[in-house]
């Protein structure tokens, strides 16, 4: 046995279902574009249509009588918009951390997820790029978020971390699309090569750029795929530094702490892989992708979430401890108030969702067991839109004058824009699932027996 | 296959006898000798500043050795087979651990020299006053301070000021100062059930007992399948890699906290231990490169070659963005916020301590940042031994250097002292002692991992 082989004793394997094919794998993962949509991909398609109707009336309604519509009311000016913004934000850093940063780690079994991830960044940060652009109230003047000087050539405040997340979120949507881009030209040449209707042919064709898959093609894909990884790479740790930066830059306590940073980004990760988690657990059976997706893949994935899981867990418990050692007794109160305060409920809701029940992924059983990932998948995104939730609301509805304290509840049209937004994602998510390959077809084979060059030492000729 | 053969049955990857290496830890502990004697001299001389002379060098190596288990444990941890040749060295490394669990002694005994929060009444402010005294020139303080308000108000300052009141009027910076002194003294007052010997202690041992069972058992557990040559083993080691790694971030934090935060007790930074966390891990790898450089040709030779230096320049250059990321995290909250309390810390490295620690705070973005982003960036410097070289003895040296800033602005202006030097070798030169003497009585390559034949393979797609 050479040193390449698998060792099975340590539980290495091949990363696509053993025995398999380069031709099954293409026909898997192409023909979920060309077949008949099967009739659960209209359900959830349908389902996501409904919510984006009900997008659009929320949204009309609300630029006709203005964010009074929403619950935000002093003292909490900043509530629900802000925590879906953050949320989605948020949901959108796994598709670059799976394509950029664990392809610079070697971590060849991303090729199977890498795909989802990285449309559901891209659909995930237009959600969120939506809160802003709502919430400033006169979309016709929505060019004001840019940094143009007024007809006084006063310029916006450059020292504000607003404005800072304007670019850093603008740079992270363009990069990630261009990455996707990139990666999507190899696949979308062999759609086009597959193509039996003339439309389809000249649309994948016009997209695969003149792809021909020659030996030159290869060299410079992979080499620009590798540069857009490098500069990816920071821009995981910018994005959600800077919108930890809108909080942190304050002197807001509960908002202004030193960790923030590496805190969002760490549970923006979290959050990013449990949404994969749930999209790929639906996509994987409704269009049988059993033979790329394997259960290996799910249970690496449980253990990334296992570990943010833990680091979102290191920066409440260091949060807590140091409001504590400060001395400070603003910061003392706003940590006590968010355990036992009137959004007690929310905190803990917070902290069962994202520190507790991700543990169970310590037991390999559990990490295996389909519907408990899939559960657990989705009580992290439910408790990590709530831990947005609790820092914004909590910090807010009671500061440092009790005559302003106050509560925050929110209206009919806060839930039905959150909805909304969901019905965006989702409309765009399962259009990419029927349009193009959900897997990267050619990144797949290069994980697979046959792209290893001793293959042919192991294997007899023509015993494939 | 023929591949296997290539595991070079001549090399057993042991040091030579008679090469420069053999009797290195002889060496390293007549340094250490000589560097303990120097310090014990000057412990007679001044033994505050040998405190805090001490505990710089205890920590560097520390965090070296703590970096050094932090890269064996993730290893495991990701299941690497690329990094088996290398994982021995930073094996070494960590297995110098249990040496400081007798390197802590002098820091415990001169425990009172370090932390204001041991004497409240110090910190009180300079032997001044009673705490009473202090309230009633406090109370004084801002009687005089909101009086000035009214145009009218100098009435009522004349009608009976106490004496207090009037030391305050004469001398009102010396009020304020007592003012501060006594906020000082409250604020390290409530963190007393944490901040107190018997807890301190207690701690201390239990981080201790954790690292020293951590490198006990990954090591025994590595050199053991030397001979074994069991695949269990390799399955153990990624068994309790996780659980490894809770621990090493639990105690690590908690020990930055403990010997570094609290040398001033009132200032705060939830992203300290990650801070420190960073710098232990760019000493590790930096090390790991010089060891490793310096027996390429010899004992090493074919084991580690240009791909794994290639590899471990990238993660060197990947954890020191990460430095400087949290670095700059830390630095920037802080500064943008202003508030006094959190400022305390730079300004300490800046205006206090008559400016002196400007330069080396100045210094530190661009030694640990600037020049190495820059040098260790492209894939030639990774993969040319003498540039991988020059970036990790110049990160070394600023790591040095960061520590030393960390520690030494708590005893005063910058003003290198010979007894820096002689902690430095006196603990380095005990510390390496151990490591190297390890490393003259087992393999340099893990010989009995399976997946080392993979690892001698290995090319950096």
């Amino acid at each position: 046995m050479g040193y390449y082989e698998p060792l099975q004793e340590l539980d290495e394997a091949y990363l696509v279902a053993p025995g398999s094919t380069l031709a099954e794998v293409t026909e898997d993962i192409a023909s979920v574009t060309e077949n008949a949509a099967p009739r659960g991909w209209w359900i959830v398609f349908m389902g996501a249509l409904s919510l984006l109707a009900l997008f659009g009336g929320t949204v009309g309604y609300l630029f006709y009588r203005g964010v009074g519509v929403w619950g935000n009311s002093s003292p909490t000016y900043w509530a629900w918009d802000i925590t879906n913004f953050v949320w989605w934000v948020g949901i959108g850093h796994a598709g670059t951390l799976i394509s950029a940063v664990l392809f610079l780690f070697r971590q060849k079994w991303r090729t199977g997820i890498n795909r989802f991830a990285e449309a559901m960044t891209i659909f995930a940060v237009m959600c969120a790029l939506i809160f802003p652009g709502i919430h400033v109230g006169r979309p016709w003047v929505l060019q004001w978020m840019f940094p143009l000087p007024n007809q006084m050539s006063l310029w916006p405040n450059f020292k504000s971390p607003l404005l800072w997340d304007l670019f850093a979120v603008g740079t992270y949507f363009t990069v990630s699309a261009m990455f996707w881009f990139v990666g999507l030209i190899p696949d979308l040449a062999t759609l086009r090569d597959r193509s039996i209707n003339k439309w389809r042919q000249r649309i994948y064709g016009f997209l695969a750029l003149g792809w021909r898959g020659s030996n030159r093609h290869w060299q410079n894909y992979e080499r620009t795929y590798m540069i857009l990884a490098a500069l990816s790479t920071p821009l995981v740790l910018s994005v959600h530094s800077v919108v930890s930066f809108d909080f942190a830059t304050s002197v807001i306590p509960g908002w202004h702490t030193t960790i923030f940073p590496p805190y969002f980004v760490a549970g923006a990760v979290f959050s990013g892989f449990a949404m994969v988690m749930t999209l790929l657990l639906v996509s994987r059976t409704v269009f049988k992708l059993h033979r790329v997706v394997l259960m290996r893949h799910l249970e690496l994935m449980n253990k990334i979430m296992l570990l943010t899981g833990m680091l979102v867990g290191y920066a409440y418990a260091m949060e807590f401890f140091v409001a504590w050692y400060s001395g400070n007794e603003y910061e003392r109160y706003v940590f006590v108030n968010r355990a036992f305060g009137p959004y007690a409920w929310a905190y803990w809701t917070m902290i069962s969702c994202n520190v507790l029940s991700p543990q169970v992924f310590w037991f390999k059983k559990l990490r295996r067991n389909i519907p408990v990932m899939f559960v657990v998948s989705i009580v992290i995104n439910i408790g990590m839109w709530f831990e947005r939730f609790v820092i914004i609301v909590t910090s807010l509805h009671r500061d440092f004058l009790p005559s302003a304290w106050g509560m925050f509840s929110p209206t009919v049209i806060d839930l039905t824009t959150y909805l909304g937004t969901m019905g965006v994602f989702f409309t765009l998510f399962m259009l990419f699932l029927r349009w193009l390959p959900a897997v990267a077809i050619s990144e797949v084979k290069g994980t697979m027996p046959q792209a290893d060059p001793h293959h042919h030492d192991l294997v007899p000729e023509g015993a494939e | 296959m023929s591949a296997d053969k290539s595991t070079d049955a001549s090399n057993d990857y042991r040091i030579k006898p008679g090469s420069g290496w053999s009797g290195a830890w002889k060496k390293a502990a007549a340094v250490g000798v000589f560097g303990f004697a120097l310090a014990g001299f000057g412990f007679t001389q001044d033994a505050k500043r040998f405190a805090f002379s001490y505990l710089f060098a205890f920590f560097f190596f520390l965090s070296l050795a703590l970096g050094a288990l932090f890269f064996v444990v993730v290893q495991h941890l990701t299941k690497a087979g690329w990094s088996v040749t290398v994982r021995r060295t930073a094996e070494f490394f960590m297995a110098g651990l249990p040496a400081f669990a007798v390197l802590i002694i002098p820091l415990i005994a001169l425990m009172a020299q370090l932390f204001p929060w041991l004497a409240p009444h110090a910190a009180a402010g300079h032997g001044a006053s009673t705490h009473a005294e202090i309230a009633l020139i406090r109370e004084a303080h801002a009687a005089d301070l909101h009086a000035p308000q009214a145009a009218d108000s100098h009435a009522p300052r004349k009608a009976g000021p106490s004496v207090v009141a009037r030391v305050a009027a004469r001398d009102p910076e010396a009020a304020l100062e007592a003012a501060k002194a006594h906020e000082h003294a409250k604020l390290i007052e409530g963190k007393k059930s944490y901040l107190n010997k018997p807890f301190f202690l207690a701690r201390n041992a239990f981080y201790i007992v954790v690292w020293a069972a951590l490198a006990y058992w990954f090591f025994k557990n590595s050199t053991d399948q030397d001979r074994t040559k069991s695949r269990q083993a390799t399955v153990n080691a990624q068994t309790w890699s996780p659980l490894a790694l809770a621990l090493f971030a639990l105690t690590l934090t908690f020990a930055s906290v403990d010997w570094l935060m609290s040398l001033n007790p009132t200032w705060f930074s939830t992203i300290f231990g990650v801070q420190v966390f960073a710098g232990s891990v760019v000493s590790a790898l930096a090390v790991l490169i010089l060891v490793t450089m310096s027996l390429r040709d010899t004992t090493l030779k074919g084991a580690i070659n240009v791909e794994h230096y290639h590899d471990i320049g990238k993660l060197l250059f990947g954890f020191n963005c990460f430095w400087a990321y949290i670095s700059f995290s830390q630095f920037f909250l802080i500064w943008y916020a202003n508030i006094p309390e959190e400022l305390a810390y730079f300004h300490m490295r800046w205006s206090e301590n008559g400016g002196t620690w400007q330069g080396v705070t100045a210094a530190l973005p661009i030694l640990h940042f600037a020049i190495p982003f820059w040098l260790l960036l492209s894939r030639n410097v990774k993969r040319n031994a003498a540039g991988l070289v020059l970036g990790s003895v110049l990160l070394l040296v600023v790591q040095v250097l960061e520590m030393y800033w960390n520690i030494l602005p708590n005893f005063g202006p910058f003003a290198p002292h010979w007894l820096d030097l002689a902690c430095f070798l006196g603990v380095g030169g005990a510390y390496l002692a151990v490591v190297f003497h390890r490393m003259e009585n087992f393999p340099l390559v893990p010989v009995g991992d399976p997946r080392l034949a993979r690892a001698l393979h290995f090319e950096n797609a």
